[in-house]
């Protein structure tokens, strides 16, 4: 049952919404003059949503935050726009391995943000044709850099390299920004103790099944509150929850503060995934701030079939154990057995129980045995990526 | 030149030679005129090599040598004032590494505006590689002060006033006194008090920048809690409407082990050496581990037990503590004035009365709707301008919402585009 | 206890001379749509400041204010007349003259122009209805077979136009009833339109007692659309909680899609039956929309001494009993979920926690309402019965 993503405004609010009849739900994401407020999902009726339910559920889903964002631009007229921070500027990286389609949509997107005077730059990470170079090319003012090493993090770390000014903002190549993405990010590292920005992901459809599991099952950032992690409120091996490698923005300090991206993990290694969530954790665990905004929206486009879906979420399991097996040999966090032995438990086999037994609101089972199988791999999967590595680099140094 | 120069800088120091001369290294490359500057380095009881150093160096600025008997900070800023000659005093720490503007950035806050304390920023030096907890904590601690100071519409404390980094003009430093030379530490927030009992006007200025190489470890820790101690009992004897909110009136909320640190400070002070040697190796393995709130809690206990030592120290025992605690209330003047506003009036024409009254404490309304009230507090600035909106967004958000609503000014559309604005 | 109503977007008076009375029972509303109660009671003074009300009803119901002036910056009353439907009203009677005429004052000064009232009087005893309504610009029908639900069939055979509005005749409509229900049925997908009763007065101690206590026969002031894919299977059920039969419009041709009130439900007396909430069941459970719409307010005098008040318990036991009998029987519903329900959610969490907390309730009066509920498989079949016999 496809699910069709509104985004409305409640200063714009139609009377009505109709036209939906390939739909069964919609999605409707609330803004209050450009910031997000809330989400709610509604049922289509007959092709429309009726006027009295819109408003309802709109106002319901806003809460208190709608009348916050009121009160705030009462005060302050200038909070109506995020004003130019300390930093005025940053470098978006996006990173790429074949993927000329997404990232040209993606490209187009970058092209239309207000001109802060960013710079974009663009990492191939080992692609096999010409064609990101060339699309690149065709877009002046863009960078391109090709990164040899495979991995993501590797891309990462070239990025964070590479980049000319104080602020790396990452993007995926298949996510779009929102047009006040960036600002809301800058906003952020006003606090010297700020190191990582978050924000919130929206899914750009939800036309098959596959992106309606994937937006439940999805560990991008959810919520409508700004919260300010740090090892206070969140412990460094439950940084998942914290945000996605999707929309993140780090200060390019990083690297000599904490370290650079452990090029073990994250996709293009055996581990698949999990980068992200190690540095966020190690930021976490130095005592540095990671504040989630969702004010800093990106749209992302989930994978369409069922298959990819399954490869996935396989690539999470195995990501998140093999980020707490180097959690827990090379930053000796104990708190890492602690939190995945309650995460298997609680987590991962309630929900195989679930499936199992048919209860109400379970996850298809074979999805939650890829994810299974990923965990068991995971710890492996880190050692044997480290061994290639250091293999790698000695035939290097040779 | 014989024009008096318009700032000096006065720099106590105690056996620090190697902190000291790179703090004279960073004064020389000031982008502030140098021939306006002096710098007196206030020896105070050094027994090291400093003096030798002091006069070996060849400053570019004019430096002078004071040396007295070691008498703790406060005099020794004391006794350096009384020898400046410019009209701006500065005064800096020894462990403090002026950035190039420093100096700049207080002249140019006192120009802007006269007769104001301006406090400049501390940022501590972060050693790159791994960190342990206890230096995450100070500053994770530091910072997260200096960003509150430089919101908009801060209202400054007491305990704002650094005395590491911060300038006033020398007439007001004479008219208030000086520092209290009983105080061996927080002699610095004690002279805050003063200050903003009379009412002056502090100012953050984040470009006055001093990076804080803060020598800190677990023991030099507790011995500053120990000093803490002694030093709140007497702030709370000179000002005793601050009494409340030291930390020595809720032994509860100090530590999460509660009144166990207190009653052992007062009991058996004997054991206190003994007992933090042995919980110290429990810390280091803590840390060792990284069980960080486990460490948090075992510090906190130990940083409560040696804040009670100093406490105890000066008081002698619970009882008298208590009774010490008492005369805090009884004795709140409190005058100075209480306000109402109207916001009815408009938000410009409601903080203009606030800038005019500096009230203590203030009565909101609109119109008929009474909204809230900020209270006032000790230890804290009177009430300006730029403290309202703040105050409304964060505590009285609904409430003033709630009034809005009923006086009928959310009538017009308020969901429409911001051009049409209702706000007078 | 004195019942007043307040505007707060206008000025918010003083309340004065309570000395007869034990308290203040408040309607709020913001510009005229209804917000919420605020109840004073234990005064110590017969007067209520302004400034002490503007106090309570922001500590009370600030947030729903908020709501409210949302609501209508997102929709916003019209002002003209241009969009109102024609309507019909009909008022069930029997016997109650002296009621009938309030209802009836109320509902020709309503604020609407295109309508009509018929009055059924179903099975007088005397001609004293019949002389009233001759003296009034309204329709008068007869319905001589007792029963509330089948003077409503009558009610909805006789109306003229594509709306039909009921009412009791112990109710008193507000001003702006017929204009908020006619605003509520502008979207077409609307089949059934309800709204919120108040009390008219709270002069006696068995008033005070059902509307604070057993909660009245309000809902909330908060606008719903009910839809079958919308709501869970308890919501369902529990369809007493969408609206009541004295506050009820119908566009006309849903009763030829799912049919008429239900007689079987008349159990005999002029309001003991769940004819009404029967209705609204099997509205929604047939897929289509009813509206909860709070700007159509309804007045209603609830009874006034203590034996009606336990006599009108019994009743709706018994009548929800034999709600639940008939939903079985029609087979909306499969029977396992219905006995579920019965035991699960109106035993157990709705009777035992009130009397496990009565608060203004005595507990006899909710034992009452329980012998009802037992009484009702009798009653319902008793009734079946005599409707299949008599044809």
């Amino acid at each position: 049952m496809p699910t069709a993503i509104l985004d409305l405004d409640l200063s714009r609010l139609p009377p009505e919404i109709t036209g939906l009849h390939r739909y069964s739900r919609a999605l409707i994401l609330v803004r209050l003059w450009g910031r997000p407020v809330g989400s709610a999902y509604l049922p289509v009726i007959n092709g429309s949503i009726a006027g009295t339910e819109l408003r309802g559920a709109v106002i319901h889903a806003a809460g208190w935050r709608l009348w916050h964002r009121w009160l705030e631009v009462y005060l302050r007229p200038e909070n109506l726009r995020p004003t130019h921070s300390t930093h005025q500027t940053a470098t978006i990286a996006v990173c790429t391995r074949d993927r000329p389609a997404e990232l040209s949509r993606c490209l187009e997107a970058l092209n239309r943000l207000f001109d802060e005077g960013q710079e974009i730059l663009i990492v191939d990470n080992c692609s096999k044709t010409d064609e990101t170079r060339c699309l690149v090319k065709s877009h002046d003012r863009m960078r391109y850099v090709r990164e040899g090493k495979p991995g993501l993090n590797a891309a990462r770390n070239r990025a964070l390299r590479e980049a000319r000014q104080d602020i790396v903002a990452f993007m995926d190549d298949d996510a779009i920004p929102d047009p006040d993405w960036l600002r809301a990010l800058l906003h952020n590292f006003d606090d010297p103790l700020v190191f990582c920005v978050t924000g919130l992901t929206m899914p750009l459809e939800l036309e098959t099944e596959a992106q309606e599991w994937f937006e439940r099952y999805s560990p991008f950032g959810r919520g409508f509150q700004r919260v300010i992690y740090d090892s206070g409120n969140c412990r460094p091996s439950s940084a998942g929850r914290v945000g996605a490698g999707v929309n993140m923005a780090f200060r390019r300090e990083v690297v000599d503060r904490v370290g650079p991206f452990d090029e073990a993990l994250d996709a293009g290694t055996p581990t698949r995934s999990g980068g992200d969530t190690e540095m966020l954790s190690r930021l976490l665990a130095a005592g540095y701030r990671i504040v989630y905004d969702p004010a800093a929206l990106n749209w992302h486009l989930h994978r369409r079939t069922w298959k990819e879906l399954r490869h996935t979420l396989y690539g999470y399991g195995v990501g998140l154990y093999a980020f707490w097996m180097r959690a827990l040999l090379v930053e000796r966090e104990w708190s890492v057995l602690k939190a995945a032995s309650s995460w298997f438990f609680r987590y991962q086999m309630r929900g195989v129980l679930a499936s199992v037994l048919k209860r109400p609101g379970r996850r298809p089972l074979d999805l939650m045995l890829a994810e299974l199988r990923g965990c068991f791999w995971g710890p492996w999967a880190y050692l044997l990526s480290r061994r290639l590595r250091s293999r790698v680099r000695a035939c290097d140094e040779q | 030149m014989s024009s008096k120069p318009l700032i000096s800088v006065v720099i106590p120091t105690h056996n620090r030679s190697a902190l000291l001369e790179r703090t004279l290294t960073a004064l020389a490359g000031q982008t502030f005129p140098l021939q306006d500057m002096e710098v007196l380095v206030v020896s105070d009881g050094c027994t090291d090599e400093t003096v030798e150093l002091l006069h070996r160096s060849n400053t570019p600025f004019s430096l002078k040598i004071i040396k007295q008997a070691h008498q703790g900070p406060a005099a020794a800023r004391n006794r350096g004032a009384m020898h400046a000659m410019g009209r701006l005093l500065l005064f800096l720490d020894d462990d403090i590494e002026a950035s190039p503007s420093l100096i700049d950035a207080h002249a140019r806050a006192h120009n802007e505006r006269s007769g104001r304390v301006v406090i400049g920023y501390l940022p501590p030096v972060v050693p790159s590689g791994r960190i342990d907890f206890l230096h995450v904590g100070l500053r994770n601690w530091w910072e997260g002060r200096f960003y509150e100071m430089r919101q908009p519409g801060y209202r400054f404390r007491y305990s704002d006033l650094l005395g590491g980094n911060f300038s006033l003009g020398s007439e007001l430093f004479a008219r208030v006194g000086g520092f209290d030379l009983s105080f061996r530490t927080h002699e610095d927030y004690e002279l805050g008090m003063r200050l903003i009992k009379a009412g002056v006007d502090f100012f953050f200025a984040v470009d006055a920048r001093g990076y804080h190489h803060e020598a800190m470890d677990l023991n030099r820790s507790f011995a500053r809690k120990y000093e803490e101690g002694q030093a709140d009992v007497l702030m709370g004897r000179r000002h005793p409407e601050l009494l409340s909110l030291l930390p020595l009136a809720c032994p509860k909320a100090y530590s999460f082990l509660g009144v166990i640190p207190s009653a052992l400070a007062f009991k058996c002070p004997a054991a206190g050496l003994a007992m933090t040697a042995v919980l110290r190796q429990a810390l280091a393995f803590l840390q060792w581990a990284r069980m960080r709130g486990l460490w948090d809690r075992l510090r906190g206990g130990l940083c409560a037990y040696w804040y009670w030592r100093g406490v105890a120290e000066k008081l002698g025992s619970l009882s008298a503590a208590s009774s010490f605690l008492q005369t805090g209330p009884a004795r709140l003047p409190e005058e100075g004035c209480e306000i109402e506003i109207d916001l009815r009036e408009g938000l410009e024409a409601s903080e203009r009365i606030l800038d005019q009254k500096r009230p203590k404490s203030v009565h909101i309304r609109f119109a008929q709707q009474f909204i809230g009230s900020i209270d006032s507090q000790p230890g804290a600035e009177p009430l300006r301008g730029v403290h309202l909106r703040p105050i409304l967004l964060a505590g009285l958000a609904k409430r003033m919402l709630i009034a809005l609503a009923m006086e009928g000014v959310l009538d017009n559309p308020i969901l429409r585009n911001r051009s049409d604005c209702l706000w007078r | 206890m004195k019942v007043i109503e307040i505007d707060v977007s206008e000025r918010v008076p003083a309340i004065q001379s309570l000395h007869l009375y034990e308290g203040v029972y408040i309607l709020v509303r913001y510009r005229r749509q209804p917000v919420g109660w605020v109840t004073l009671r234990n005064l110590q003074q017969p007067v209520v400041h302004a400034e002490q009300l503007r106090e309570v009803i922001a500590k009370k119901l600030g947030e729903y204010v908020l709501r409210a002036v949302l609501d209508q910056q997102l929709h916003p009353i019209p002002t003209d007349k241009t969009d109102s439907l024609p309507i019909s009203v009909v008022v069930c009677t029997r016997d109650r003259v002296g009621q009938l005429r309030g209802c009836l004052q109320a509902l020709l000064t309503l604020d609407y122009s295109d309508y009509e009232v018929i009055v059924v009087d179903n099975a007088p005893s005397n001609e004293e209805t019949a002389l009233l309504a001759s003296s009034l610009p309204i329709r008068y029908v007869r319905e001589e077979r007792p029963g509330l639900d089948r003077a409503r069939n009558r009610g909805i055979s006789e109306a003229r136009y594509g709306i039909v509005a009921f009412t009791d005749d112990d109710a008193r409509p507000d001003r702006n009833w017929l204009k908020a229900i006619s605003r509520a049925f502008t979207e077409r997908d609307v089949m059934a339109v309800t709204g919120p009763v108040v009390a008219a007065e709270l002069e006696t101690d068995a008033q005070i007692i059902f509307e604070l206590g057993y909660g009245g026969m309000g809902h909330g002031f908060q606008g719903r659309t009910i839809r079958r894919q919308t709501i869970t299977m308890r919501e369902l059920l529990w369809s007493s909680g969408f609206g009541v039969g004295c506050n009820m419009a119908f566009r006309r041709e849903i009763f030829t899609s799912v049919g008429l009130f239900d007689i079987v439900l008349d159990v005999g007396t002029p309001s003991g039956g769940a004819g009404d909430i029967e209705m609204f069941h099997r509205i929604v459970a047939r897929g289509y929309t009813l509206v909860y719409e709070p700007f159509a307010l309804v007045r209603h005098i609830h009874r006034r001494d203590t034996t009606a008040l336990v006599r009108q318990l019994i009743y709706n036991g018994r009548g929800f009993g034999c709600y639940l009998f008939s939903c079985a029987r029609k087979g909306t519903l499969s029977r396992r979920t219905i006995l579920f329900f019965a035991v699960r959610e109106w035993l157990c969490k709705w009777i035992l926690r009130r009397l496990l907390h009565p608060g203004l309730l005595p507990r006899r009066l909710i034992m009452l309402e329980v012998a009802g509920m037992l009484l009702s498989p009798l009653a319902y079949r008793a009734s079946l019965r005599s409707i299949l016999k008599g044809g």
